[in-house]
C-alpha cells in the first residue's frame, strides 16, 4: 500500500499538478502580456471579457477549441499532426526537472517538490529542449506553403546557433555546482551561500539570451516574424493545433524563467542567503520564493518583447556566432583557471 | 516478470518497431522521424540499464543533433518517393548473410543463458556523469585527447571541403 502511494499515487498528483500549473499560468500570461502590450504601446488592449478582460484567454481558449481543424490539402498528414504534438510534449516534458520547493511534509510523508531527480538533469533537459526544434522545423516544412518553410528554415539554423551558446554557458556553472542535478544546483548555492548569478554573471547574460532566443520571442522571433512571412512556421495550422503551438511557446517562455531561477538565482533560495539578520524570511514558504523569481523572469521575458525591435538574420546569426560563443568559452577558461588556482 | 523487465521488453519491442518502421517507410522525412523516435526509445533503454549519461548523449547528440541535420538536408533537397527501388543479387545475398549471422547469435544467446540477459543481475552499470567523467579525462587521458584531435582534423576537413575556391 505504501509502494502504491509513493511511486503511484503521489507522481500522479505531482504530475497533475505541474500541468495545471503550466495551462493555468500560460492562460493568465497570454492575458497580462496581452494588456501589458497595451499599456506599453499606449492602448487599452482586451479589458471586455470579465474583470480588467481577465477571461479574455479563457475565451480564446474556448474558440480555438471549439474550431474547425482546417487541414489544407497539399500537406503531408502525417507529419502535419505529428509535429505539434512534438513541440508540445517536449515543452511539458521537461518540467517534471524543475524543483519548486525543497522538501515538504504532509501527514508525516516528506514529499519532494519535484517530480524527477535525474543525476543528469541539465543533460536531459538540453536534449529535449533540441528535439522540441523539430516541431517547428517539420511542422513549417509538412504545411508545404512558402511562408512556412522559411520560418522553418530560419528556426533551425536559429536553435542550431543559439543552442552552443546556451550549452557552453552552462559550462561555467557546473564547474561550482559539480553536478548536473537540478536540485544539486541549487543545494551547492545554498552551501556556497551566494545566487550563481554573482559568481557568473557573464554565463548568466548569455544564458538569459539564449533562452529568449530558443523560445523564439522578440527580438529573436524571426521563425515567425508577422511582417515577412504571415505567421511563419504555423501560418498553416488552425483551432487545436495552432493551440498546441501556442501554448509550446508560453510553456518555453515559463520553463527557461524557472531554469534561470535554479542555475542562477537560488531556486528556492530566500535572497541574501549569506546575511544572517534576513534570517526571518525563512518563515515564508521556499515556493514563495520559487515563484516570486519565476513572475520576475517572466516579466522581463514580456518586458523584453514590448520594446525591443527585430533583428535582421544576419544579424541575429552574428549576435550568436560571433560574440555569445567566443564569449561563453572565455567565461569557460577564465572560471576554471581561477577554480584550478583557488583549489 | 518485475516491473523494471517489463519496461526493458517494452522499449526493446518498441525500438525494434520504430525500426523496421524506420526503413519500410517510402518517404524520407517520415523515415527520418521514425528514426527520432526510436533513438528515444533506445535512450530509454540505457536509463534503464542505468547507463544515464549514455542515455543524455544519445538524446542530444543523435537525436537532438544528427538528426536535425538529416532533416535540414532532407528538406532542402528535392524529394522523390521511391518508387521499386531494384536491387543487384549481390547486395541481397550480403544483407541476408549479415541479418541472419545477427539473429542467429541473439538467438544462440536467449538459448543458451536466458537469465543473465538481464542486467539486474549484473548490478548497478557505471554510467554516471561521475564514472565517465573520470574514465575519460583520468584513466583514459590520451585516448580520448588523441579522438579529439581526429574529431579537430575531420571538422577542419569539412569546412576545407565546403569553401568557395578563391
Amino acid at each position: 500500500m505504501s509502494i502504491f502511494i509513493d511511486f503511484v499515487l503521489i507522481p500522479i498528483i505531482k504530475i497533475l499538478v505541474i500541468v495545471t500549473f503550466v495551462f493555468v499560468s500560460v492562460l493568465i500570461l497570454i492575458w497580462i502580456e496581452r494588456r501589458f502590450q497595451g499599456f506599453v504601446q499606449s492602448r487599452l488592449g482586451p479589458n471586455r471579457v470579465g474583470p480588467q478582460g481577465i477571461l479574455q484567454s479563457v475565451a480564446d481558449a474556448i474558440k480555438l477549441l471549439t474550431k474547425e481543424d482546417v487541414i489544407p490539402n497539399q500537406v503531408d498528414r502525417f507529419i502535419f499532426n505529428i509535429s505539434p504534438i512534438i513541440a508540445f510534449v517536449t515543452a511539458l516534458v521537461v518540467f517534471a526537472l524543475i524543483p519548486f520547493g525543497a522538501e515538504l511534509n504532509i501527514f508525516g510523508r516528506k514529499i519532494t517538490l519535484y517530480l524527477a531527480d535525474l543525476n543528469i538533469g541539465l543533460l536531459f533537459i538540453i536534449g529535449f529542449n533540441s528535439i522540441g526544434v523539430f516541431g517547428i522545423i517539420l511542422g513549417g516544412w509538412a504545411a508545404k506553403s512558402k511562408y512556412p518553410l522559411l520560418g522553418s528554415l530560419r528556426s533551425a539554423s536559429q536553435m542550431i546557433s543559439y543552442e552552443v551558446a546556451l550549452i557552453m554557458s552552462l559550462v561555467s556553472v557546473l564547474f561550482f555546482s559539480r553536478s548536473l542535478s537540478l536540485v544539486e544546483i541549487v543545494k551547492a548555492q545554498q552551501e556556497m551561500k551566494v545566487w550563481f548569478a554573482f559568481i557568473q554573471p557573464l554565463a548568466f547574460f548569455i544564458f538569459f539570451i539564449a533562452g529568449v532566443a530558443e523560445s523564439n520571442r522578440l527580438p529573436f522571433d524571426l521563425p515567425e516574424a508577422e511582417s515577412e512571412l504571415v505567421g511563419g512556421f504555423h501560418t498553416e495550422y488552425s483551432g487545436m493545433k495552432f493551440a498546441f503551438y501556442f501554448v509550446a511557446e508560453f510553456a518555453h517562455v515559463i520553463f527557461f524563467s524557472a531554469l534561470v531561477t535554479v542555475l542562477f538565482f537560488g531556486g528556492w533560495l530566500r535572497p541574501f542567503p549569506n546575511v544572517d539578520w534576513l534570517n526571518f524570511l525563512d518563515y515564508i514558504p521556499p515556493v514563495f520564493w520559487f515563484l516570486g523569481k519565476l513572475a520576475f523572469f517572466v516579466f522581463i521575458f514580456m518586458w523584453i518583447r514590448a520594446t525591443w525591435p527585430r533583428y535582421r538574420y544576419d544579424q541575429l546569426e552574428m549576435i550568436s556566432w560571433k560574440w555569445l560563443i567566443p564569449l561563453a568559452l572565455v567565461n569557460i577558461f577564465i572560471t576554471g583557471l581561477i577554480v584550478i588556482l583557488v583549489k | 516478470m518485475s516491473l523494471y523487465s517489463g519496461f526493458i521488453y517494452f522499449f526493446g519491442i518498441l525500438s525494434i518497431f520504430l525500426g523496421i518502421m524506420v526503413i519500410t517507410r517510402k518517404n524520407a522525412i517520415h523515415s527520418a522521424v521514425y528514426l527520432i523516435f526510436c533513438i528515444l526509445s533506445i535512450a530509454g533503454l540505457f536509463f534503464l540499464l542505468q547507463a544515464e549519461f549514455i542515455a543524455g548523449i544519445q538524446i542530444i547528440v543523435y537525436a537532438g543533433g544528427i538528426m536535425v541535420i538529416y532533416v535540414f538536408t532532407i528538406l532542402l533537397i528535392k524529394l522523390e518517393v521511391v518508387k521499386g527501388l531494384k536491387r543487384r543479387w549481390e547486395i541481397k545475398l550480403i544483407t541476408a548473410i549479415v541479418f541472419s549471422a545477427l539473429s542467429g547469435e541473439i538467438l544462440y544467446l536467449l538459448l543458451r543463458k536466458r537469465e543473465a540477459l538481464l542486467p539486474e543481475e549484473y548490478g548497478i552499470a557505471k554510467g554516471t556523469v561521475q564514472a565517465v567523467g573520470s574514465y575519460l579525462l583520468r584513466d583514459y587521458l590520451i585516448p580520448f585527447e588523441v579522438v579529439s584531435l581526429l574529431l579537430l582534423v575531420a571538422m577542419i576537413g569539412a569546412i576545407m571541403l565546403s569553401r568557395k575556391k578563391v
